[in-house]
């Protein structure tokens, strides 16, 4: 439509740039516009959508024989290493004595990573009034639901006895055995746990009135039913939205903390060991700015897709694709500090175990995986100083995987290459993926996709209620005597 | 079969043994002899017990029921005759508590004395005696593996007419046929091959053939036997004799291509006198011996000298000779090159200074030639009487690589048409230019007895199965003659014959092993026989048993040397894990890395970078073809791996990989370089070496990495150095900082484990990896697995390369196990509190608590945890599990697992402790498994706590310190830093 | 969708009716007429597809109790939690881990707050459905024939109808109609 040809990302102090653009911006076009995608009847779903479902459902089948691989049976997949009975087993990784963690605890961090940015962008962006969220923090919230689901994968399935995993958790038993509170692998259990349940809640509260809303639109009974379920009876009375409002702003207020604690934690796991390149005091910090920024990488991939699918150019607008962009430059520079710092450190301590490690990551057999990190983390989103860059969505997809791609050897380097040598050279040693490890990670974005593509066909991808809520006749006090816009919903 | 035999599943009875045959077992022996099940073992059992991968669920189950009922009944096999427990481990049964039975191994052309723990009727695990002379408590690696050869599922159960299973009735009958037939004819065309055997029952049965068939022929063939020395000795002083060395009474050592602390000989006995001459306890600032190496191949013995030069095998002779006139001894002396002449004159000094506490030893892969030299050199010393004497030699019939090929002419020839073989495999180690298959093939009548069904049988008319010494009564004597007497733990598995018993057979005779055992020592023993027996048996040695000493008169002039060859040589070295070959089905000997390489379950052609560089070749595994000439050449293709220390233009070959017989574990591993090796070439010969195009071999090392990278690990000085600072490894630095701790930390109050390794004696033998492995049931991983660096030993012993030239640097060795840190990394991070430490300061793990994170093992800066990728035991062969120490949880998939200290042997003698009333454990009352072995008395174990205990007083000498300390971490374990003993004059 | 005449506006005489329903267009109608309404003391509800600013003002509603509930919530979690781990590691299972003591709050810390956070999201959301009183899956004002617009484009507001006499039926849907509502409509109970 026309309105995609304005340009909302000009600066300009006295007026804010529009955050939701097009002539017909009423509230029933609104409802229409993200609703129908949801109510389009099953036989008229889109073809590329279909198409992408089975590319993920094959993912998914793939992940489902490497795990079975993995834990039950052990000669599903081929030219793996096996016992000398063989036999399924952790040994159809390719993990090692000194390696003993790898793509498992990579594809953990690295997922966990991706789980930030929605949390960040509904609670934290709420907290600071950011209205521009309003058009992205549904599906980024999904999003970081199905990274979660995707991380906790990993630890479950990377323990050697895989059934007995629940002795993580304090549960009273019989053998009046406990858990070691100790482990900062207890704490991520903790974390992590906390850390999907929350977002859960956080995610299916801001659902409800939109599913009110489908349910009333509802054709057909069987979806005003299904649709009517979650939607709890609501129906918009003002007295639920004062408690609505409210528990919305605690839950934000929550989420803050803990999105920021969960990377903490899991950057524990490796801050609080002895190895050097493990042992290190930056890490909190400097994961939780690698995980925004490979959250945010990851929203862009995701919705610049779905803009595109559905046509919403006037709900996620240059504006937003422009405003991650920016956060993402900002965060792959801390990033790019922590790199830095790392290495000053490791020098200025004059601890040799720990220099040789950064000169090992920089110039040792893993040199390849830590100059791909560099190059994706640090040089690439520089690219995000020119406008030009920024405001293009070729580009910012581009970028985006190359962030995401970047991240993963980030997560990659830290882990194998601190593990491959220590402290005694004679126990070093060097690590292989398999074909089952390559199976498990590609799976997992099997998983991942099937989700979100599920989600984005079934539940509204955008919050209507808050996009009518930044309307300009929605204020109470507007008056439509003039052309709505300029000065319009804050952003 | 109309009378019950003694063994269930025996195939052929002996009558003879019935009266011995304890009541008791009567009716499990009709059991075991009822006609079905015995046909469901021979169906099920014998052959491919082990095969059960691609084995129908059906035969799963089948075989599965008949060798469980295997297992009940082998597991509660005692032994016929009335055998003596070894009293000072409590003489009765317990069930659940195991007992010591002393016995002997025949081994390294010698014998050594073992005691060998029993459960239940099960031989488990082989420990030293410490009262015989060979052993003094300790044993080796190969030894200490041979109780697994006993249960190895591929062992021969039945002997063979060709390919058809027989049973032992038809066997002993043919003997029985072929004696009486060769009496007529004197035993003219017959002809026995037996191996180097020690055993003076065996002997006594040879004497007794030779006297009733005096035309047959008796030869010896070993791959490694001390041949050369006696050849030597004969023309040095007109005898063959057998030199007895004593390490413990000579100040300055020269080993001339001689692994003496290793591999020949008495490797025990001389590695413990060489340690004890070189301990540094107890305020002691000066070390009592001083040794040389002069090798090709970088041995065990050449990291433990003081100084070593690089000689190839072909110069050793010269060397040798250089030797002899420096200190005046005669001779022309010889040419060198001017690093080996200020080298030899320094030493020469050295040894000229030390007349008569000096010893020279020469290596066994020396001809006669050099060995003469060698003698004369000891004489010149006036060493003869003290630190080395002669006896007369074991045996005085025909031996070496020489007599063997003599005996294949003879067999080609057809001048012997009937041969028997007691054990040895010749047809696979005799020399190549023998061509024995050839010559086996043209005899009429051919016998093998072998534990394998093994290249030998396979070309013999008849293959019988062999008793391990572990199953039958046998006798040895050790190098100086003192014998002891080898008492069986269990009846034969299978049924098998020692060799005296099948010449016994042979000669008509029907006596039991026991009974010709008995025989041979009546003999020598006039007075009570009985008490004599009774403490022989109790003690494992036979007093007063040692041969004579003989007084040999003064050389004469020292033999001339073969012209010197220019060019490549290849030099044979018995292999790490098989040793001649007899060992290759041996997991634990194939995973056990070898002690200078590294490398796991094969051989390789072992060269410096140099002369690496020099043949082309691109990287370690890359193929080199070596030739070795003569009228046949033989060629032999086998992966190259860069050696340091290795001499200029050598290529050091092991020989014993590459079997082919049926082995599931040592079919095909390695490379059989045997056809390189003749009689005349027979222990380094000229070569050529190429490379061969076609990529690179992949060889599985446990050790990647061969320097320190200038970290503090094993810390090393010179004796000057250490004495003006005996504390130069606690420097405080920032190795050896102040350490301060944020909490009250836990004390230990009650014992307090601790273990102390000292480096400065040990040699790196590796005996201490595989007792480990016998005693904690650790699972072998195969080489794919170790190629994946997944090899699962707890303990493991650290080779690295010092020194700035890595074409000649010395080597340093430390074993590491878990270091049980009192503030261990390890506990902290496992969510599930699997690991935990115990009151006595053990870092412990509850294998079924944990749930294989592998968190601990990431954080453990040693790397000594092992996690277990996959079921290591699955599908494990039933007979296999015999072997299992029932004191030691079989770990399964998924969980961690490493060094315990040897808690079971701990908390058995609080128990006993406990039992006597005893408020704590006595000092010394138990060792753990990798302590007991150990030749050189290395590593202690015991109480902090108790300030006089041995691990308390080396906690406390100067020259101790801690792995990694400064990480705050408390290892307990404590190292002594090694002190080597170089001579001012070399540097 | 087209306007419905405003027919049957009444309930059959004798019924007392839940609710006088009706709608507006634009959330500034509805604002204004709740403030009058509320001025002329009636007890209304709003049924509005967004949250509109100031609305509970203009209807005389008081500011939301969850946040105590949540505080509540918040402080259990945590004591619970330190709690927990101070008894399993000192008194139930007290193990010697890495020689440290068996007291280590510093330990303790992550997993107390996660567990608190975790309370306090529970709290919310159980607290705020509980103080809605949803689920519901019937309101007598979901029989306005128009309701469903509530969640899509029109401003609801349903006067209800109580004992202290203060409603009066035909005031209130003088103020609607005046105000320009559409379908002002009786509700039953």
């Amino acid at each position: 439509m026309a309105s995609e040809k304005i340009d909302n990302t000009y600066e300009d102090p006295t007026h804010r740039a529009p955050l939701v653009l097009g002539e017909d911006g009423s509230f029933q076009a609104v409802s229409d516009r993200i609703s129908s995608v949801v109510e389009v009847p099953i036989k008229k779903t889109a073809k590329p959508w279909v198409l992408l479902l089975l590319m993920a459902l094959s993912g998914l089948a793939l992940l489902g024989g490497a795990l079975t691989d993995l834990i039950v049976t052990g000669n599903i997949l081929p030219g793996n290493p096996s016992g000398p009975a063989g036999g399924a087993g952790t040994g159809r990784w390719g993990l090692n004595h000194p390696v003993g963690w790898a793509w498992d605890i990579t594809g953990f961090v690295f997922w966990i990573g991706i789980g930030h940015a929605g949390t960040l962008i509904s609670a934290i962006l709420f907290l600071f009034r950011q209205k521009w969220r309003t058009s992205i923090n549904r599906a980024a919230e999904a999003m970081t639901l199905f990274a979660v689901v995707s991380a906790l994968l990993y630890p479950t399935v990377h323990v050697g006895r895989v059934w007995f995993l629940y002795w993580v958790f304090p549960i009273p038993n019989q053998m009046g055995a406990w858990p070691n509170f100790r482990s900062p692998l207890a704490w991520d259990f903790f974390a992590v746990s906390t850390y999907g349940t929350v977002s859960l809640l956080f995610w299916f509260v801001g659902l409800v009135p939109d599913l009110a809303t489908i349910r009333d639109r509802a054709t057909n009974k069987i979806r005003a039913v299904i649709y009517g379920i979650f939607a709890l009876g609501w129906r918009g009375s003002a007295r639920h939205w004062v408690h609505y409002e409210r528990a919305y702003l605690i839950l934000a207020g929550l989420s803050t903390p803990l999105v920021l604690s969960v990377h903490t934690i899991v950057s524990f796991d490796f801050a609080t060991s002895v190895i050097p390149g493990w042992h290190t005091t930056i890490f909190p910090p400097y994961f939780v700015a690698g995980a925004v920024f490979s959250g945010f990488a990851m929203v862009q991939t995701l919705m610049l897709i779905a803009r595109k699918a559905y046509g919403w150019e006037n709900l996620i607008t240059l504006r937003h694709v422009e405003n991650m962009n920016k956060i993402m430059m900002a965060t792959g520079t801390m990033v790019g500090y922590a790199y830095g710092m790392e290495f000053f450190i490791a020098w200025y301590s004059g601890n040799e175990y720990e220099g040789f490690a950064f000169i090992n990551r920089a110039f040792g057999p893993y040199s390849w995986a830590y100059w791909t990190m560099v190059s994706c983390n640090v040089f690439f989103p520089q690219l995000f100083w020119f406008k030009g860059v920024r405001t293009s969505l070729g580009a910012s997809f581009v970028l985006s995987i190359i962030v995401n791609i970047g991240m993963w050897f980030e997560r990659f380097v830290i882990i194998v290459t601190s593990l491959h040598r220590d402290f005694l050279p004679s126990s070093w040693g060097y690590f292989r993926p398999t074909v089952t490890d390559i199976a498990t990670f590609i799976g997992t974005f099997g998983l991942f996709f099937t989700l979100f593509l599920l989600f984005i066909r079934v539940l509204p991808a955008i919050a209507i209620s808050e996009v009518k809520g930044i309307l300009p006749q929605a204020d109470p006090h507007h008056h439509d005597d003039h052309a709505h816009g300029k000065e319009a919903a804050h952003g | 079969m109309s009378k019950r035999g003694p063994y269930p599943f025996q195939y052929g009875l002996d009558q003879q043994q019935d009266e011995a045959t304890p009541r008791q077992w009567r009716s499990l022996d009709e059991y075991a002899n009822a006609k079905e099940f015995k046909e469901a073992l021979a169906r099920e059992f014998p052959d491919g017990a082990s095969e059960l991968n691609g084995s129908s669920r059906r035969e799963f189950i089948q075989l599965m029921g008949a060798s469980v009922a295997l297992a009940g009944l082998a597991g509660c096999r005692r032994p016929e005759e009335k055998i003596l427990p070894y009293t000072r481990r409590g003489d009765t049964l317990v069930e659940g508590r195991p007992l010591w039975f002393s016995s002997v191994v025949p081994f390294y052309d010698t014998a050594i004395g073992v005691t060998v723990e029993s459960h239940e009727g099960r031989p488990t695990k082989i420990e030293g005696n410490e009262k015989h002379p060979d052993s003094r408590g300790a044993t080796t690696a190969f030894v200490q593996a041979q109780v697994l050869d006993l249960y190895d599922p591929d062992r021969s159960t039945a002997p063979r007419e060709k390919d058809r299973v027989a049973n032992w009735e038809e066997a002993i009958d043919a003997l029985r046929k072929l004696g009486a037939a060769q009496k007529d004819k004197k035993g003219k065309g017959f002809a026995v091959l037996t191996e180097a055997h020690r055993s003076p029952t065996t002997q006594a049965q040879l004497d007794e053939l030779k006297k009733q068939l005096p035309e047959a022929k008796v030869v010896r063939y070993s791959p490694f036997s001390r041949w050369a020395s006696r050849e030597g000795a004969k023309l040095a002083f007109g005898q063959a004799l057998d030199a007895v060395v004593h390490v413990e009474k000579a100040k300055v050592l020269v080993a001339l291509d001689s692994d003496f602390l290793h591999n020949e000989s008495s490797p025990v006995k001389n590695a413990r006198a060489f340690a004890d001459g070189r301990r540094l306890g107890d305020g002691a600032k000066s070390i009592q011996n001083r040794l040389y190496a002069v090798e090709a191949a970088f041995t065990v013995t050449g990291a433990s000298a003081d100084h070593r030069l690089r000689a190839s095998s072909r110069d050793i002779g010269r060397i040798a000779a250089a030797i002899l006139a420096e200190v005046g001894g005669g001779g022309a002396g010889a040419q060198l090159d001017a690093k080996a002449q200020r080298f030899v004159k320094a030493m020469a000094k050295d040894l000229a200074s030390a007349k008569g506490e000096s010893l020279v030893l020469c290596g066994d892969n020396q001809p006669p030639a050099v060995h003469a030299i060698v003698h004369a050199i000891n004489h010149a010393l006036g060493n003869v009487g003290k630190s080395v004497e002669y006896v007369k030699p074991f045996s005085t019939d025909a031996e070496g690589p020489a007599a063997i090929v003599e005996l294949a002419k003879a067999m080609s020839s057809g001048e012997i048409d009937t041969l028997l073989i007691l054990g040895g495999n010749p047809v696979f180690d005799a020399p190549a230019d023998a061509d024995f298959a050839a010559a086996l093939g043209k005899v009429k009548t051919s016998i093998h007895l072998s534990h394998y069904v093994d290249e030998t049988s396979k070309a013999c008319g008849w293959h019988l199965n062999r008793a391990h010494w572990l199953e039958q009564w046998s006798d040895a004597r050790t190098d100086d003659g003192t014998a002891a007497i080898g008492q069986p733990l269990i009846a034969p598995l299978h049924g098998g014959k020692t060799d005296a018993e099948v010449l016994d057979r042979l000669l008509g005779g029907q006596r039991t092993a026991y009974q010709l055992v008995q025989a041979t020592w009546q003999g020598q023993t006039a007075i009570n026989f009985a008490k004599v027996w009774r403490k022989a048996l109790h003690d494992g040695v036979i007093d007063g048993s040692a041969a004579p000493r003989v007084t040999p008169s003064a050389p004469g002039a020292a033999p001339a040397l073969p012209p010197r060859f220019d060019g490549i040589e290849v030099v044979f070295a018995p292999d790490s894990h098989a040793y001649d070959g007899r060992l290759a089905n041996n997991s634990w000997m194939q995973e056990m890395p070898d002690q200078m390489t590294k490398v796991t379950w094969d051989n390789a052609a072992l060269m410096s970078p140099a002369t690496f560089r020099k043949l082309a070749l691109k990287q370690d595994g890359s193929w080199v073809e070596i030739t070795v000439g003569g009228p046949n050449q033989k060629k032999v293709k086998l992966p190259a791996l860069r050696t340091p220390g290795v001499a200029e233009d050598t290529i050091v070959v092991t020989v014993g990989q590459g079997r082919t017989a049926e082995l599931k574990v040592g079919k095909g591993k390695g490379f059989d370089t045997y056809p390189l090796r003749t009689s005349t070439g027979f222990g380094f010969a000229a070569a050529t070496a190429s490379k061969v195009s076609g990529g690179a071999y992949d060889l599985a090392q446990t050790q990647e990495h061969h320097v320190m990278e200038g970290r503090p690990l094993v810390r090393e000085a010179n004796l000057t150095k250490f004495r003006s600072n005996a504390k130069f490894a606690k420097e405080p630095d920032a190795h050896n900082p102040e350490l301060l701790s944020l909490w009250k930390e836990h004390e230990y109050t009650g014992h307090k484990w601790s273990m102390v390794v000292d480096l400065q004696s040990c040699i790196g033998c590796n005996a201490c990896m595989v007792a480990c492995q016998a005693e904690n049931n650790i699972p072998v991983v195969g080489k794919s697995g170790v190629l994946m660096g997944r090899e699962m030993h707890w303990m493991r012993i650290d080779r690295y390369y010092t020194g700035d030239d890595m074409e000649d640097p010395q080597a340093v060795m430390q074993p590491l196990m878990c270091q049980h840190c009192e503030n261990a990394p390890c506990e902290q991070v496992c969510p599930v509190g699997a690991t935990t430490h115990s009151p006595e300061g053990l870092n412990d793990i509850a294998y079924n608590r944990c749930i294989g994170t592998r968190y601990c093992a990431n954080n453990c800066p040693y790397k000594v945890r092992r996690f277990n990728f996959f079921n290591y035991n699955k599908d494990m062969n039933e007979l296999r599990t015999m072997q299992y120490n029932p004191e030691v949880t079989v770990r399964t998939r998924g969980v961690i697992e490493k060094c315990s200290y040897c808690v079971q042997r701990i908390q058995r003698a609080k128990i006993d402790a406990h039992r006597a009333g005893q408020q704590k454990v006595a000092d010394g009352s138990f060792q753990v498994a990798c302590q007991q072995v150990c030749p050189t008395r290395a590593i202690s174990f015991g109480d902090l706590n108790d300030k006089e205990s041995v691990v308390a007083k080396a906690a406390a000498l100067p020259q101790q310190y801690q792995l990694l300390a400064e990480l705050n971490i408390k290892p307990r374990t404590n190292y002594l830093a090694r002190v080597r003993n170089p001579n001012p004059e070399l540097g | 969708m087209g306007e419905r005449p405003d027919t049957n506006e009444k309930l059959p005489d004798g019924m007392q009716p839940f609710a006088l329903v009706g709608y507006f267009d634009t959330p500034k109608d509805l604002y204004e007429t709740c403030e009058e309404l509320r001025d002329a003391g009636f007890k209304m509800d709003a049924h509005t597809p967004f949250p509109i600013h100031g609305l509970e003002k203009a209807m005389g509603v008081g500011a939301s109790k969850l946040p105590w509930i949540v505080l509540a919530c918040a402080i259990l979690g945590g004591i619970g939690a330190f709690t927990l781990q101070w008894w399993v590691h000192s008194v139930e299972y007290p193990q010697n881990i890495s020689g440290k003591p068996f007291f280590a709050y510093e330990a303790y810390i992550p997993v107390t707050f996660e567990l608190t956070v975790l309370a306090s999201a529970f709290g919310t959301f159980l607290g705020l459905w509980g103080l809605c009183r949803l689920p519901q899956y019937f309101h007598p004002v979901m029989q306005h024939p128009s309701f469903h617009r509530a969640t899509d484009d029109k401003f609801f507001v349903a006067v209800e109808a109580n004992d202290s006499g203060t409603f009066d039926v035909d005031r209130a849907r003088a103020i609607l109609t005046k105000r320009g509502a559409h379908e002002v409509v009786e509700v039953s109970p």
